[in-house]
């Protein structure tokens, strides 16, 4: 295999002091340590995500998958374990290590985030194409024609052709989700990081989503890690995944594997619920 | 392993059903399976016997409990499915080996062509388009469903297209699960004749059949699967189709 675009390796985050128990024999359901009250968010989660691959992050709500996003966007810090971006500078042996100088150019040109709340990312009262100009700005750039006709160029891209000008406020929720996915891609990252996507779109909207997503991976060969719960998105985007729960990955595997021969008993359940 | 694409050895697969109380299925039993390059093996049996389990188990769709399946690439080196990296066997899924499902899943509203091409890896588009569209002639899809999305064809319509989108990446072992059912003979016929065509190119073919004239036209060699196991295997004298 080609080596990895990012690692995880053994990440956690916990809140809380920690003990014996929890630190060295976790034999306890859920997230929280009955003895000392320690919540793990995140524990000795690993995996690893090819270059131009769709990886998938599959569990319900409060499995830790938002979490795992926030810590490779640099907007949570992990207490244990590390994550190996391998494509930057001869790599970056431990992402969390990087000066801040260092994380704001990761995030410019890197890893870039689209969060399921456009709100935690857009400027709502900026116009769509002021949203993706921001982060040329961040990158840099300071050619304001050239910056417009780029933005104009990414947002057609997303098929919101004429809508430049508009206050991002005055969006419907799908193209707030495009004006994001334009500002997450208009410095060309490596690495996209998808956090519930089509979660609470019309369904053709949702197809229109899926296809943009489909079409810009493939025209931009980025690796995308796709975070989800449902498992249709999945199957039509991602070729491996893993399964979180409490924090934990209980399995992994391809995502064929998952949804046809579903091992671990949470990932039967997940699976047999799926409409 | 001469000149076996695959082989598989010992292979058992059992479900542990953790919403049913940890209840055990057992699908499959010590299978063990040889097939030669360019064979055509047609797995036949009643439903529920564990075609599509074996199937299944074979591609790494299912993960096996224990055994080994070897897959000869390309390049002449050998593979146990079972324990390659997940990456080098979906690469392996992508290119060297096809499955043709019961079920068509596509991206909505997406063009029956432009899935066509979509699988044209490295292909220039004129030569992928003109790839596509002699799939489609092979398969009697008419030109007019090229544009249309695939949700709306009918059944035999999806089933060719299935077929149709596997092939378009040149598998050298086709994995087919009834790829015949439900359709007119007319059809049948095509598909049986379409089928018949990729053997005499080579490809190499395990297909659960349960029309047995199908059978009788392509393969050379029929398995009967019972109760998870292998029970019967009969060389046919020789297809009627030949090679």
């Amino acid at each position: 295999m080609a080596t990895p675009v990012i690692r995880a390796a053994a990440l956690s985050l916990r809140h809380g002091p920690g003990c014996r128990r929890c630190e060295t024999q976790p034999d306890f359901d859920g997230n929280t340590c009955p003895d000392c009250g320690t919540v793990w968010s995140l524990r000795d989660v690993t995996f690893d995500v090819a270059p131009g691959e769709i990886f998938g992050i599959v569990g319900e709500s409060g499995a830790g998958k938002s979490t795992l996003i926030d810590i490779l966007d640099f907007a949570l810090e992990p207490t244990g374990g590390a994550i190996h971006y391998d494509h930057w500078q001869g790599g970056v042996p431990r992402l969390h290590s990087a000066t801040a100088q260092e994380r704001r150019r990761l995030r410019n040109f890197e890893i870039s985030v689209v969060h399921q709340n456009p709100r935690r990312n857009l400027m709502m009262g900026v116009s769509a194409g002021g949203n993706v100009v921001e982060r040329m700005l961040a990158a840099g750039d300071r050619n304001i024609g050239r910056m417009r006709d780029a933005a104009g160029g990414m947002l057609d891209h997303m098929e919101l052709q004429g809508r430049i000008d508009m206050r991002t406020d005055k969006l419907s929720a799908g193209m707030r989700q495009r004006v994001q996915i334009a500002r997450a891609l208009v410095n060309r990252p490596k690495v996209l990081l998808l956090d519930e996507p089509t979660t609470g779109l019309d369904l053709s909207v949702q197809a229109r989503t899926l296809d943009l997503i489909r079409r810009v991976h493939r025209d931009l060969g980025l690796a995308v890690i796709l975070v989800t719960h449902d498992w249709g998105v999945l199957r039509l985007l991602a070729r491996r995944a893993i399964v979180l729960k409490s924090g934990r990955i209980v399995e992994c595997g391809t995502v064929e594997q998952l949804i046809e021969d579903p091992q671990a008993a949470y990932t039967q359940l997940l699976v047999s619920s799926a409409l | 392993m001469t000149n076996a694409i695959l082989e598989a050895k010992g292979l058992n697969k059992t479900f542990v059903m953790h919403l049913l109380g940890g209840r055990r299925i057992s699908a499959l039993q010590d299978i063990s399976l040889r097939v030669e390059e360019g064979e055509f093996v047609a797995l036949v049996g009643r439903t529920g016997a564990g075609k599509s389990s074996l199937v299944k188990s074979l591609l790494q769709i299912y993960r096996p409990d224990s055994g080994s399946v070897h897959f000869r690439r390309a390049d002449g080196v050998t593979v146990d499915l079972t324990t390659l990296p997940e990456t080098e066997l979906l690469d392996l899924l992508d290119v060297e080996i096809g499955y043709v499902s019961q079920h068509l899943r596509v991206v909505p509203r997406v063009g029956a062509l432009d899935l066509m091409l979509e699988r044209a890896s490295g292909e220039d588009t004129q030569a992928a388009r003109a790839a596509a569209r002699r799939l489609f002639a092979q398969l009697d899809l008419s030109t007019e469903l090229e544009d249309v999305f695939p949700v709306t064809f009918s059944g035999g319509e999806k089933q060719r297209l299935n077929l149709a989108l596997t092939l378009m990446r040149k598998p050298r072992l086709l994995f087919l699960d009834e790829p015949t059912a439900a359709l007119d003979p007319a059809t049948r016929d095509r598909i049986v004749e379409f089928l018949a065509a990729r053997k005499r190119e080579g490809v190499t073919t395990i297909g659960i059949f349960h029309d047995l004239d199908a059978v009788a036209k392509l393969a050379d060699r029929v398995i009967e699967v019972d109760g998870g196991r292998l029970v019967a295997e009969r060389r046919t004298a020789a297809p009627t189709i030949p090679a």
